[in-house]
């Protein structure tokens, strides 16, 4: 592993967003269907039809089947560039009643406000929820694909007012109270697979079904990752660091998905002379 | 009995249907078929003075930008809602504001999941006072039930076993049957016969569980269409009473086949709620034009640009049958 020094070196060479998209982006695999979300975690999949897995089946909760990656980032999981090369149209209902109560998606992707230790999400207010301080998107299709999906990846900024230790408004179910206590419920979906961070990669501990820290970005330290998790972060034995981007793929974020750096902010905070795309 | 020929004008409608205290769901996506012209008819009717509507209950069906212009004018007193804010664009100020600051003033907010909503709108739809359900039985969305119409709270989901022997935990979730749903559409017939294009979101559902359906369609198309192709239309006549023909009726959400959404003007919106300018806003773009030329002279040559869409491919074939103005009066 670098030294910090060299790790906030590697900052010079791409963002922590963008280390995110991709580390994200690393749990599709080729040929297999993936749901997709809204906001950030609409890209991970652009990412990887783009560059690893071209072979992949999109999903998006609006009724858009098969749209293929081309052009420019679409703006939501309902814009006109994936109603342009889609292979099916349906509707909300077969989405997220027929296809994720039915385990027809490979992995799923969803962000969160909150992410608490059992990767239970809260997507709806900050305070209380009947006088909320900030006021968010609210479910959507998270509690559905949350309920149905075998497999989810929860995207979110790592820092201790998101990972937190009591959610403030319960809003998509991860493992519940840990344990078995998901199953008893009687859940159909097998539940979160992984929390990716713009730090690191937190995997659920098979029989706690805590969140635990499994993988370091080389832009990251531990000591970042601990200060920012708002739980007492347990470490695994085997802990392992994630690749960086490859140039293909920040090619790909950086000329076709991100242009602006509205959203990885690539644009700004790398060094002028640097920015290479 | 079915009347035939459902074709008003939009203020027409809107004078005829919009009543207060009412529930209104709008279809269509956050960026995507959003019967916007519709909303901004509501508000210039009301400051007209021909209608008088201050306690509007939005009944779902993803808030964004309609619905925001009714929440940032002030008449909207309680909504169910899915999801709030225009997705990657941005979130939804104007609706934050009102939740967070009670500015204009403090809506009642019912939060609902996509799924358990379209299950909500399947049960109304069949006439059905409740329906089970997978979602909600976790989480904290049974937090408040608005009763609609009149949105007093009630006791939101009920868990039960079921009782046929699997012992599975579902939720009881109420029917929902908005008073009015407004869809907007790509083009329909005179008769209401109404075609979408690109993904249906929840348009279908909502149109089925609406007492009440009015479609604002950009085009409207002559009947050979849907004889010719009958497979195609997404919702028959019979459920629908008043066809509006209005060109760009979604902006600036999209209309799949006719035109992209408008981000910027999404941005320049949601900056306007940020700045406390929303009334300048609503000044420039709701008040101002006198009749649908004026309102696409306001958009201006944006619109070229909107309609160079990708997904103009899906309107190809139907082109030749979108009616002229001229044969349109014929018909009215």
């Amino acid at each position: 592993m670098v030294g910090i020094g060299g790790k906030k070196e590697l900052l010079r060479k791409f963002t922590s967003t963008e280390m995110m998209i991709v580390e994200a982006s690393r749990f599709i695999r080729d040929n297999s269907t993936v749901f997709v979300g809204v906001g950030l975690s609409l890209l991970p999949s652009q990412l990887a039809q783009r560059t690893r897995t071209p072979n992949i089946t999109q999903v998006f909760e609006s009724g858009i089947i098969g749209a293929s990656s081309t052009g420019r980032a679409p703006w939501g999981v309902d814009d006109t560039v994936l109603q342009a090369n889609a292979t099916a149209f349906c509707d909300l209902m077969s989405a997220l009643g027929w296809m994720a109560m039915n385990n027809k998606f490979d992995v799923c992707f969803l962000g969160a406000a909150q992410v608490d230790k059992y990767g239970n999400i809260n997507s709806t207010t900050i305070g209380n929820y009947y006088s909320p301080r900030t006021r968010l998107p609210g479910s959507g299709g998270a509690h559905d694909v949350a309920t149905g999906g075998q497999k989810f990846v929860i995207m979110v900024r790592h820092d201790k007012s998101r990972l937190v230790e009591n959610l403030d408004y319960r809003t998509s179910p991860g493992f519940i109270v840990g344990g078995t206590t998901r199953k008893e419920l009687g859940l159909p979906g097998g539940g979160p697979c992984a929390i990716v961070t713009d730090l690191a990669t937190l995997t659920p501990d098979p029989n706690t079904k805590e969140f635990i820290l499994t993988k370091l970005h080389p832009c990251s330290t531990m000591q970042e990752v601990r200060e920012n998790t708002g739980w007492d972060l347990k470490v695994s034995d085997n802990l392992e660091e994630s690749l960086p981007p490859t140039p293909f793929e920040l090619e790909v974020l950086r000329k076709e998905l991100d242009t602006t750096g509205e959203f990885t902010g690539w644009r700004n905070s790398l060094l002028g002379s640097q920015i290479r795309p | 009995m079915e009347r035939l020929d459902k074709i008003l004008t939009l203020d027409d409608a809107v004078r005829k249907f919009v009543r207060d205290r009412q529930s209104i769901a709008f279809a269509g996506m956050p960026l995507m078929r959003k019967p916007v012209v519709f909303a901004r008819e509501i508000l210039r009717q009301k400051r007209a003075g021909n209608l008088k509507v201050s306690d509007l209950l939005m009944a779902g069906g993803t808030a964004s930008f309609g619905t925001a212009l009714l929440v940032g004018a002030g008449i909207v007193e309680s909504m169910i809602v899915q999801f709030i804010g225009f997705e990657r664009a941005g979130l939804n100020y104007v609706i934050k504001k009102s939740i967070e600051e009670g500015v204009p003033r403090k809506v009642q907010v019912e939060d609902e999941s996509n799924l358990t909503f379209n299950l909500r709108c399947l049960a109304g739809s069949l006439n059905l006072p409740f329906i089970p359900s997978i979602s909600g039985v976790w989480g904290d969305l049974n937090l408040r039930g608005l009763g609609f119409p009149g949105a007093h709270e009630y006791r939101k989901y009920i868990h039960v076993r079921d009782p046929f022997g699997t012992g599975r935990k579902v939720a009881l979730i109420q029917g929902l049957k908005p008073d009015l749903t407004v869809i907007q559409a790509p083009m329909a017939d005179k008769d209401g016969n109404t075609f979408l294009l690109g993904a249906v979101g929840h348009d279908d559902l909502l149109s089925r569980a609406g007492r009440q359906v009015i479609v604002v369609t950009d085009h409207v198309v002559s009947q050979d269409l849907c004889r010719k192709y009958p497979n195609l239309v997404t919702i028959p006549s019979i459920g629908v009473d008043a066809v509006v023909p209005w060109r760009l009726s979604a902006w600036p959400t999209g209309c799949p086949g006719l035109y992209d959404p408008d981000i910027p003007h999404i941005k320049l919106f949601n900056g306007s709620a940020l700045r406390n300018e929303f009334q300048d806003y609503l000044d420039w773009f709701v008040y101002s034009y006198k009749d649908e030329d004026d309102y696409l002279q306001m958009i201006g040559p944006e619109a070229e640009r909107l309609t160079q869409t990708a997904s103009s491919p899906l309107m190809e074939p139907f082109r030749k049958y979108l009616l002229k103005e001229k044969e349109l009066e014929v018909v009215a």
